[in-house]
């Protein structure tokens, strides 16, 4: 699927990078991690790090990514270049004007007590 | 992403059950919030990544936009969900691409404490594509 915005290669790559902490914080999240935090977006698929690690390569790749040290030990997290173009304006907008519905995504209906991001 | 209480949200349900605190963090209205980034439990208010298009603003939601909460009785899910359709401001400048959502304590961007948080499906919100909306029943809150 593109991405909605015409910004990254894939609305994937967005997602992806969405889930990453920014630069502003003291922490990050190992793959490990990520996969567990991912795999209740209901518009991805990860269910193992396999599947993962190319699109965080290839957004650190893209300059929009990056592997810092932190306690837990080698995580992911957001370049400010990569924050700045998650945050930044779409390039693709239709002409015409339309209103636009926010789908939040189905599973949100299910876990807040039984699941909590390690 | 699952919806998720936040950290802030946790700590007080278990020490309100617990009797720890008496004061609850359960204020109305409540406010929704359109993050560009996918928000986690540790955030706040502060340090969610909201929308900066022209025109943004957090989005009321008193006690009359939810139905009250029903029992799914014998192993099944207690729920509660808005009752109305949620129409933020129009965008009148800028674009943002929205991934995430919060509901919040405060009606100020960058302030208050964040109870909830999930994602949502990739969605630009721009001058073209406005007002942005929330259908009746979009948001879906359940107890396990």
């Amino acid at each position: 699927m593109t991405d909605v915005a015409g910004v990254f290669p894939s609305d994937t790559h967005r997602r992806v990078l969405g889930h990453l902490s920014v630069p502003d914080d003291d922490y990050g999240w190992t793959v490990e991690q990520l996969v567990d935090r991912m795999q209740q977006d209901r518009s991805t698929s990860f269910t193992n790090p396999d599947q993962l690690v190319p699109y965080l390569l290839e957004l650190r790749e893209l300059g929009d990514a990056q592997e810092v040290h932190r306690e837990r030990g080698m995580c992911w997290q957001m370049t400010p270049e990569g924050f700045a173009r998650l945050t930044g304006e779409a390039v693709e907008r239709p002409k015409k004007q339309k209103p636009v519905e926010i789908v939040l995504e189905p599973q949100a209906k299910r876990r807040w007590f039984a699941k909590k991001e390690r | 992403m699952s919806g998720t209480f936040s950290n802030y949200m946790e700590t007080h349900v278990l020490d309100g059950v617990t009797g720890k605190v008496t004061t609850t963090p359960f204020v109305s209205p409540v406010y929704l919030c359109l993050c560009t980034t996918v928000p986690d439990s540790s955030k706040t208010g502060a340090t969610i990544v909201e929308a900066t298009y022209t025109g943004y603003a957090r989005q009321s939601l008193a006690a009359a936009a939810w139905n009250s909460a029903s029992s799914g009785g014998a192993g099944a899910a207690s729920s509660t969900s808005n009752n109305g359709t949620i129409t933020f401001a129009a965008c009148t400048g800028g674009s943002s691409t929205i991934i995430g959502w919060a509901l919040c304590d405060s009606a100020t961007t960058g302030a208050g404490n964040m109870i909830l948080w999930g994602s949502c499906t990739s969605t630009v919100i721009s001058t073209t594509q406005t007002p942005a909306t929330v259908a009746s029943g979009g948001i879906s809150i359940t107890l396990i």
